[in-house]
């Protein structure tokens, strides 16, 4: 099997990051910070170790502003939700996934959308200042489309809110653990993490990194602390973390981000770039193959990477593809509005995204399978 | 023996780990029921209570009545 779909999540999860899980289930089996007890008092040292980490690698301002949610969706609802109100404005990008946008649909808050250039980071900065209104109050966007991989250029985003004194938000979803992020240094003030991607840990846990607190929160309940108080805590992270933790999956974060920081980001993204750009022009010579961005140059693209085959619907074609032992992502990725930027909203496309276990073997493989000309004959047959 | 709340076990943590590594003996224990609010944890230091005290405020580490 071929697994070109880590975008999705990382198909192979490092073997640190299994036994971390297992030691979680095993050794911290008390509820990190309910009782007094030894065991209880270590579980909650355990996951505060991984605070600490979290907090280290992404320059946030402290352990105690790590929160782990559900999912990076879930942490994306907690800021949009926690921080907008009526009569708010909020800039977002082109290329957005649905965790932006469907929040924004529901809560009827007023937005307005800067264009992302594929081509000119200096072009996608000048068209956010365009957008900005009197009352915009926040910037919320994509580290990396999660269709095309473009790399918005978040640090200058980041100067602009600091110049305007508006709040930015970044979904990090595709580029935590694979372009370096520091939280101080780009002004990001919420840093939303799915770490089942580039962190390589367990699915069904996210991470919302703060640097200003939230006004409004999702969920309320228990949170350990002063339970007299039907009043939610205001500090974080038990404001955000009410019930219990996943304290399995948060060792998996832990040990997936000690993975990543042994290879080196940038052994990483270099590594998975290089992969990205051979399937780049592998795909450019064959005929009848549809690419819709530039070439994907590290320091402006992520490594993702998407693509069409003549007229064929994108989940026909990924079909095959998994029929012949490769797993890729057709259709529109929860992303319409990237795909209405490239005019690809009825077709969808085939997305390949790579990671470390990847290789070149592997590329060559599927171009070679590509380039067969069986393939239209069974695409064809596969629609007929 | 000094004790100081701190409700949340996180800022517990970060107070105990703060003053071991200042050189002062510290654990963690449930908050007495009917202090901090009915739930919540606090930080039991050996030492100079005011110093400790001093170290975990320049922290940021709020400490509950």
């Amino acid at each position: 099997m071929i697994y070109f779909d880590n975008a999705a999540t990382t198909g192979v999860k490092p073997q640190q990051v299994i036994y971390a899980v297992n030691k979680g289930l095993k050794k911290y089996s008390a509820n990190p910070g309910r009782s007094g007890h030894k065991a209880a008092v270590e579980a909650a040292t355990a996951v505060y170790s991984v605070r600490q980490q979290l907090s280290d690698f992404f320059g946030a301002d402290g352990p105690e502003n790590v929160v782990f949610t559900l999912n990076c969706t879930h942490s994306i609802n907690c800021v949009l939700k926690g921080v907008l109100r009526r009569g708010d404005h909020i800039l977002v990008s082109s290329l957005e996934h649905n965790a932006v946008m469907r929040p924004l649909a529901k809560m009827g808050v007023s937005y307005s959308v800067f264009n992302v250039s594929f081509t000119d980071d200096a072009e996608t900065v000048r068209s956010l200042k365009e957008k900005l209104r009197p009352n915009t109050r926040m910037v919320f966007c994509t580290g990396a489309s999660n269709v095309w991989g473009k790399l918005l250029p978040i640090e200058a985003i980041g100067k602009v809110c600091s110049e305007k004194k508006m709040l930015f938000g970044v979904d990090a979803a595709q580029i935590a653990g694979v372009i370096p992020i520091d939280m101080k240094k780009m002004n990001i003030d919420y840093l939303c993490i799915a770490p089942h991607k580039g962190l390589y840990a367990p699915m069904g846990t996210g991470v919302l990194i703060c640097r200003r607190g939230l006004a409004e929160t999702l969920i309320e309940g228990g949170t350990g602390t002063n339970s007299v108080e039907l009043k939610q805590p205001e500090e974080l992270p038990e404001r955000l973390e009410s019930g219990t933790v996943s304290l399995p999956a948060v060792m998996g974060i832990g040990a997936g981000l000690d993975y990543i920081k042994r290879l080196g980001t940038e052994r990483v993204y270099s590594h998975e770039s290089g992969l990205i750009k051979e399937l780049y022009h592998g795909l450019k010579s064959i005929n009848g193959i549809i690419l819709y961005t530039p070439e994907p140059l590290m320091g402006f693209y992520a490594p993702v990477l998407s693509f069409n085959i003549e007229d064929y619907p994108s989940e026909t074609v990924a079909e095959w593809l998994s029929e012949n032992g490769v797993c890729v992502r057709g259709g529109l990725h929860c992303a319409p509005m990237a795909h209405r930027v490239m005019g690809t909203l009825e077709s969808g496309a085939v997305r390949l995204s790579v990671a470390t276990f990847n290789n070149r073997e592997e590329v060559i493989s599927f171009l070679k399978l590509i380039k067969t000309k069986k393939i239209t004959k069974n695409l064809k047959k596969a629609i007929e | 023996m000094t004790k100081f709340n701190t409700g949340s076990i996180t800022y517990a943590i970060k107070g105990r780990d703060l003053l071991r590594k200042k050189g002062f003996k510290a654990r963690i224990e449930k908050i007495t029921s009917g202090k901090g609010g009915g739930c919540g944890y606090t930080i039991v230091a050996e030492g100079d209570g005011a110093v400790a005290g001093e170290l975990l405020r320049k922290a940021g580490i709020k400490i509950l009545d």
